[in-house]
């Protein structure tokens, strides 16, 4: 619903003045703070070693890089638009030898729209100083593999669950515009009100860790970002 | 831009964002490689399963013959990991996982009845860890599996019947044959009983090869056996049983001298011995097993002596062989309740147990019967035979023990309830009513009474029929005027000392009344003198041996002394404690000298000391002085 008023606020700021309209892609650099995963990996982990399963975390939610399509409309000193994003990390508890191998994976994505609001700080031409906030809403997916195989036989489970996150991102930007293409550089921090988990298979029950805890996705971290965009039409 | 352009570079955008999304989406390539080794490949090639403790467990038989319910011990041998289970399957179906021993030792019992016969496999399946730390192992799924297989035969049918076997004494020594058996599936046993008596005495079970066909015991020396050939197999067992008996140690026993039996033995002649052993009533004595007579016990008058001879086998004691010998008084005469001894006439009368009963005479010095006279219901003799009174057929007669002819009929006793109690040698008699009264009799003048005494104890008259004693009170009478009409003034008392409250003591009148009276008890002896008018004490004498606190020969109150007139002999009797039987204890009447001891049957029956011979009431007589 908050994502709707905010493309709707955008739609109707911009749609009646008249601007340039450009569309943008970014590649970007993510950090994510993940401690509810990262508990939920533990959990697993204690479990599995109580179990004679000795495995051992070989990864633990990295950061990764994040990608995002963005368009709106250029007017004066200020920008507007919508934007789509996708990014990915997860966590790995393994051990294997001779005789087998047991595996824990946590894989985890997120789609993320929004609108993005952005102000020109200086009045340079060729290079601008930008000032972004972006907002919108994060969809998660989570997909939780566990595999066992001793010698031919395997064992293996997964869960597939889904989460809504709320995001706001503030950032500052530096732009170098090349005609009617533009560079654009920035780095910014994302801030979100996290939702809970829920299984794709019995959507109506929060998952919960056995200590009763809720997980969820934090992907709030710092946001290192590069992009091209062009305008479209006259200048 | 043309509208066609645009389009492509939509489709560009989508494309990357395709590619992105599937391509580019992080997926942890990372693993953790625990570098170990698997386990080797064949465990059997080092570890060996070994049964019963074979050496390393591959020189254990494969096959296992089954005569009974057997253990078998199986164990891991060579460097091996910790066992996790057992399993032991008897032709493919779970038997037992056995019981474990500790140290890796499985014990498994197999009672071959719970099997049918044939040939049966038994598979033992032994799972140890691999100790690797492999995922696998760590999980229990990952094992090293050892198998030990053996086969158990079991034939449950014996042996076909062969002809009973033979026991006889061969080379010497106690030999058992049989003929072969056509089959050894079985144990083959010797079972031993021993008779003692009415019960028999098991030795331990000699085991045998099957094909044995003979059994040669050492160790019997002789005896009553029951020997088994015992076959034990698998649901069946079959005895053959044979008896056999052999005097293995000829053996006798006979009187010597002074009473004295003489055991004697010959050369024991089959088995391996170590002496003889000789048990009687005064001990045990050993002695080598080769021919010999030794000296037994003592035979009493009216008793016996046992000895029970043992030839030691000097292979088990179990099997000694034991020959009792026994060694009887002979029975010289019929049992008596009365007896009197005529040494003048070397008679002696005997009064037969019993009322009305026989009673003979017999001579002295050959023991041979001379006469009887039947249903004597009582009778008293006087001292010198010549004169005596009896109840024959409820009527008082006057007899001559002589020659047993019935002189007179005393017509004037009406009672025929007398007592007879004495006679004396010139025809008084002394008798008690039935009111426990007594009387004197004189008839040699008539047979009016003499004089009387109330409530008084049985009177002993002297042989001379001169004095009476009243017993009880110990009055002694002097008769004054031996013919008809006569008097009995009191001379005197004479009182024995008994130990025994209330005992009175026993009364005789030394050589017939005409010097002393003897007051005995059980343990000494008053000697008064008697004169005509008075009487007193002329000595006394109180006995160590026997005594009336002694251990050994205790003197019984209720045992009487007595006085041997012929061989002026006093004698005591006692009690032995070694063997119950009676001790007379000899003495001479005027010295009290100690002339000696004669044994004699139960304290139960009478002793009697006359004229140098002792008589016992139950038949037997012998002459001791």
């Amino acid at each position: 619903m908050k994502s709707r008023l905010s493309v709707a606020i955008v739609l109707v700021s911009f749609c009646t003045a008249a601007g340039q309209v450009f569309i943008q892609g970014d590649l970007s650099y993510n950090t994510f703070d993940m401690s509810s995963m990262k508990d939920l990996q533990q959990t697993i982990l204690t479990s599995s070693q109580q179990a004679n399963i000795p495995l051992s975390a070989v990864s633990s939610f990295p950061s990764y890089p994040g990608y995002s399509l963005s368009g709106g409309w250029i007017r004066n000193r200020m920008a507007a638009g919508i934007s789509f994003g996708y990014t990915s990390t997860g966590g790995r508890l393994d051990y294997e030898d001779y005789s087998g191998y047991a595996r824990a994976d946590q894989l985890l994505h997120c789609f993320s729209y929004g609108s993005f609001f952005q102000y020109k700080l200086n009045k340079n031409d060729s290079w601008s100083v930008n000032a972004k906030l972006n907002l919108g809403t994060v969809f998660s997916h989570l997909t939780e593999n566990e595999t066992l195989r001793v010698g031919s036989q395997t064992n293996s489970s997964s869960l597939d669950a889904h989460s809504i996150n709320y995001y706001f991102r503030p950032g500052i930007l530096l732009r170098r515009n090349l005609g009617r293409g533009f560079l654009e550089g920035g780095v910014s921090y994302e801030f979100q009100i996290h939702g809970k988990f829920y299984s794709d298979g019995s959507p109506s029950a929060a998952i919960q860790t056995s200590s009763g805890k809720y997980i969820y996705s934090e992907w709030d971290g710092l946001r290192l970002s590069i992009g091209y965009g062009i305008t479209l039409g006259k200048r | 831009m043309k509208f066609k352009n645009h389009i492509l570079l939509i489709k560009n955008i989508c494309f990357v964002a395709l590619v992105i999304t599937i391509g580019c989406t992080y997926s942890p390539t990372e693993k953790y490689i625990n570098p170990i080794s698997p386990p080797y490949p064949n465990p059997s090639d080092t570890i060996q399963v070994d049964i019963n403790s074979f050496n390393n467990g591959s020189n254990a038989p494969s096959s296992y013959f089954m005569l009974g319910g057997a253990n078998f011990f199986y164990k891991l041998q060579g460097p091996h990991q910790r066992i996790k289970n057992y399993l032991v399957t008897i032709d493919g179906n779970g038997f037992s996982t056995g019981q474990n021993l500790g140290d890796g030792t499985m014990n498994l019992f197999i009672d071959p009845r719970t099997l049918t016969s044939g040939t049966h496999t038994v598979v033992i399946t032994i799972t140890t860890d691999t100790d690797t730390g492999s995922l696998a192992d760590l999980l229990g799924v990952e094992a090293y599996i050892i198998t030990k297989s053996f086969n158990i035969i079991i034939d449950k049918i014996p042996p076909d019947a062969i002809p009973n076997p033979t026991l006889t004494i061969e080379n010497g020594f106690l030999t058992m044959k049989w003929s072969a058996f056509n089959k050894s599936n079985f144990y083959l046993h010797v079972i031993r009983s021993y008779w003692k008596g009415n019960t028999t005495v098991l030795l331990p079970d000699t085991t045998l090869l099957t094909s044995a066909t003979s059994y040669v015991d050492k160790g019997y020396v002789g005896g009553k056996v029951t020997y088994s050939l015992a076959l034990s197999g698998v649901d069946f067992t079959v005895y053959y049983d044979i008896d056999f008996d052999f005097d293995g140690l000829p053996t006798s026993i006979t009187k010597g001298t002074n009473e004295v039996a003489q055991i004697s033995w010959g050369q024991p002649t089959v088995g391996l011995y170590s002496g003889v052993e000789v048990t009687q009533a005064s001990g045990t004595q050993q002695y080598e097993a080769k021919p010999n007579t030794v000296q037994g016990d003592t035979l009493a008058l009216g008793g016996s002596v046992s000895a029970t001879v043992t030839l030691k086998s000097a292979v088990n004691a179990l099997q000694n062989f034991d020959k009792v010998v026994t060694l009887s008084s002979a029975k010289n005469l019929p049992a008596f309740s009365n007896i009197w001894a005529v040494p003048t006439q070397k008679k002696f009368i005997m009064q037969l147990q019993g009322s009305p009963s026989n009673t003979y005479r017999y001579d002295f010095s050959t023991g041979a019967k001379e006469d009887s006279l039947a249903n004597i219901k009582q009778l008293q003799v006087s001292p010198d035979g010549q004169f005596g009174v009896a109840n024959i057929n409820s009527q008082y007669i006057q007899i001559n023990p002589l020659d047993f002819s019935q002189t007179i009929t005393i017509t004037d006793w009406t009672n025929f309830n007398y007592t007879l109690v004495s006679v004396s040698n010139n025809k008084f008699v002394s008798i008690i009513d039935p009111g426990s009264n007594i009387a004197a009799f004189d008839l040699a003048a008539s047979a009016t009474q003499a004089s009387f005494w109330t409530n008084a104890n049985p009177p002993i008259l002297s042989d001379d029929g001169q004095y009476i004693f009243i017993n009880g009170w110990g009055d002694v009478y002097f008769n004054t005027h031996p013919t008809w009409p006569t008097s009995w003034p009191k001379i005197g008392k004479a009182q024995a000392t008994c130990p025994s409250f209330g005992y009175p003591g026993v009364f005789y009148f030394r050589n017939g009344g005409t010097s002393e009276l003897l007051a005995m008890c059980t343990n000494g002896i008053q000697v008064y003198s008697l004169g005509s008018s008075g009487i007193s004490l002329a000595r006394s004498f109180i006995f160590n041996v026997p005594s009336w606190f002694s251990t050994t020969h205790q003197v019984a109150s209720y045992i009487v002394p007595g006085y041997d007139q012929a061989t002026q002999t006093i004698w005591f009797e006692t009690k032995e404690a070694t063997n119950n039987n009676s001790t007379l204890w000899l003495y001479d009447v005027s010295t009290f000298k100690y002339k000696g001891k004669a044994t004699a049957l139960s304290i139960n029956d009478q002793h009697i000391l006359s004229n140098g011979y002792q008589f016992v009431s139950s038949g037997y007589y012998q002459k001791i002085l």
